[in-house]
Parts: structure tokens; sequence; C-alpha cells
């Protein structure tokens, strides 16, 4: 497979991964957890909403390691807007993000690829205008740079 | 409280959003799928995947209206999508990427998008933020009141 020119990658370490499930997603909602996240201090490096309904949603975020345990104190106080949902949160985790030139299917299905082959199970991933985006345990991250090296070479 | 300076706010009007969930084990055939997206010049302008326990993976993507037949199959075929997983589709969605290079660095921007979104009364159907840009995807409807949002918080460069 040829490989795709990208003008950077960039790691992150010591994050720390919060899903909520389901979630009953809507603007209020999101707002009433964030909000007091944001108070806090707390600043989140990655956030990924989605679900097939507005009251069965899914809510991926991920922080900083050492903002894990009053961000789960603070979400804990704030369940009550959704009884049914479960708060599932995992240390050690890092992400791993690729600066594409375009091409957002093939960068994509080569990111997947390459995971797949160093045998990493993405916990999350977006692609935003100008990087993709993927959550992995850290200590996968040497593996994952090693075998996205296969699928893409950094510019100039 | 002052306006957030961002680089750009971008619109992709006339798409669909799908959202699979599946067994985790059928990630592996997501790639080939995704490559031949690409052999057929399909592109794919927001993509996001979460694993929620117990091992299930939602999917969440926006492709072209005139995509959306070839995408539905190539999904639907292509990772074997059989109740309780699912392939739901919603048609008439906009694509909304706020980019503003600082964004990653300030804490509460989407609490406060967020705030004025649900007091405009806009539904979001799926959001992703990292590093740099928000992205939305809304319903076309809510377009117009998305837009008085983004006009009380950010700074929106004109032209």
């Amino acid at each position: 497979m040829a490989k795709i020119r990208v003008a950077g990658i960039r790691q992150m370490e010591n994050l720390a991964l919060i899903t909520i499930a389901p979630f009953p997603l809507s603007s209020y909602h999101l707002e009433y957890i964030l909000s007091p996240l944001a108070k806090n201090g707390i600043n989140l490096e990655f956030i990924a909403a989605q679900g097939a309904s507005p009251d069965n949603m899914g809510l991926a975020i991920a922080l900083k390691r050492a903002h894990i345990a009053a961000a789960v104190g603070i979400l804990k106080e704030k369940r009550k807007i959704w009884p049914k949902g479960e708060i599932y949160y995992q240390e050690g985790v890092g992400m791993i993000s690729l600066f594409p030139h375009g091409k957002r299917a093939a960068i994509i299905s080569n990111f997947l690829s390459a995971l797949q082959e160093a045998g990493i199970k993405p916990l999350a991933l977006n692609l935003s205008l100008a990087a993709v985006c993927a959550i992995i345990e850290e200590i996968y991250i040497p593996q994952a740079l090693n075998s996205l090296s296969d699928y893409f070479y950094l510019a100039g | 409280m002052s306006k957030i300076k961002i680089h750009n706010l971008l619109y992709a009007p006339g798409q669909v959003l799908l959202n699979i969930q599946m067994h985790e084990s059928k990630l592996i055939y997501l790639p080939p799928i995704l490559a031949t997206f690409r052999e057929e010049g399909i592109s794919i302008p927001f993509i996001m995947h979460s694993l929620f326990p117990p091992k299930l993976i939602t999917i969440t993507l926006t492709l072209d209206q005139k995509d959306m037949a070839i995408g539905q199959v190539a999904f639907q075929e292509g990772l074997d999508i059989s109740p309780p997983e699912f392939l739901k589709i919603k048609r008439k969605v906009v694509l909304i990427i706020i980019y503003g290079p600082h964004l990653g660095e300030i804490p509460g921007v989407v609490s406060r998008l967020h705030k004025l979104l649900s007091q405009e009364g806009v539904e979001i159907l799926a959001m992703s933020a990292s590093l740099n840009s928000c992205l939305l995807v809304i319903q076309d409807l809510f377009l117009p009141k998305a837009n008085r949002a983004f006009a009380q918080i950010f700074e929106i460069p004109q032209g």
C-alpha cells in the first residue's frame, strides 16, 4: 500500500478516558456536565458524543490523568440526570494525532489498518478538519507510531 | 464574557448522518470498506468511533447525500449488520466545523457553546472536539439558530 504524506504526528501521554453510556445527549445535558468540569479547570483533550437517538447516546472524553479523580467525582454528582447510564473510566491511555493533507477516506483507512496491524484497539477516534485523533492504551503508543510509519510519511 | 477568537467557521451542507453500532470484533472490516470509498472517490467529512462497554462500537460518520446509497450498502453488507447491531441514517444534516488553532487550550469552550445552543433549542446529533477544532452535526433546519449561538460566543472572521 502506498504511503500517504502527512504534515505531522503527535502523541499525548498520561491521559484518562471516561465514557458515559447510555447518555441522554442534548445541548442542555452536555453543558450541565461540561460546565462544572471547565469551572474546575479541567480541560478536555478529546470529546466524542454520538449515538442513534437523542436518549441513547454515548459520550467519551479524554483528559489529563491528574484530573481523573476530580472529573469522576463531578460526573457522579451530576449523574441524576442520566440515572440509567453508567460511568466507565480507564487510566493509562494516550492520544495519537495525525495531521493529514486531505484524502480523508484513505487516511482513516490507513490509520485503522496501521493500528490493527499492530494489534491495537482504538478506544475512541475522531476526525477533525486538521487531525485524526485516536485514544489508545498508553503502553501501545510506541508500537502504534512504528506501525503508522509503514502507512504514512512526514512531509519535508 | 468575551468572545472567543476562531480562525474559521465552515459548513458542509447536504450531508447524511450514518450511525452504526456493532460488535467490536467487526472493526477489522472497516479499513477495507474505507479503502473502497477511496477508490470510488467518496469523501468522509466526519467520522468518529467510540468503544462503549460491553464490547460495542459506535461509528458515526457523514457522507454527501449523493454517496448515501453506496455508503449504506457498503456498511450494511461489509459489516454484516444484524440485530441487535444497527445502521441508522438521518438525512438533511449539516456538518459544522469550528476551527480555531487554540481551542484545545481553553477549558470551557464546548461548555459555553452547548449552553448557547441549548438556549436556542438546537438538537445536536453528534459532536467531537480535539486539539484545534470542534465539529457538530445538526439537522439543517436548526442552522439559523445555531448561527445565532455562534455569533454570541465566537469572534467570527468575515469574508
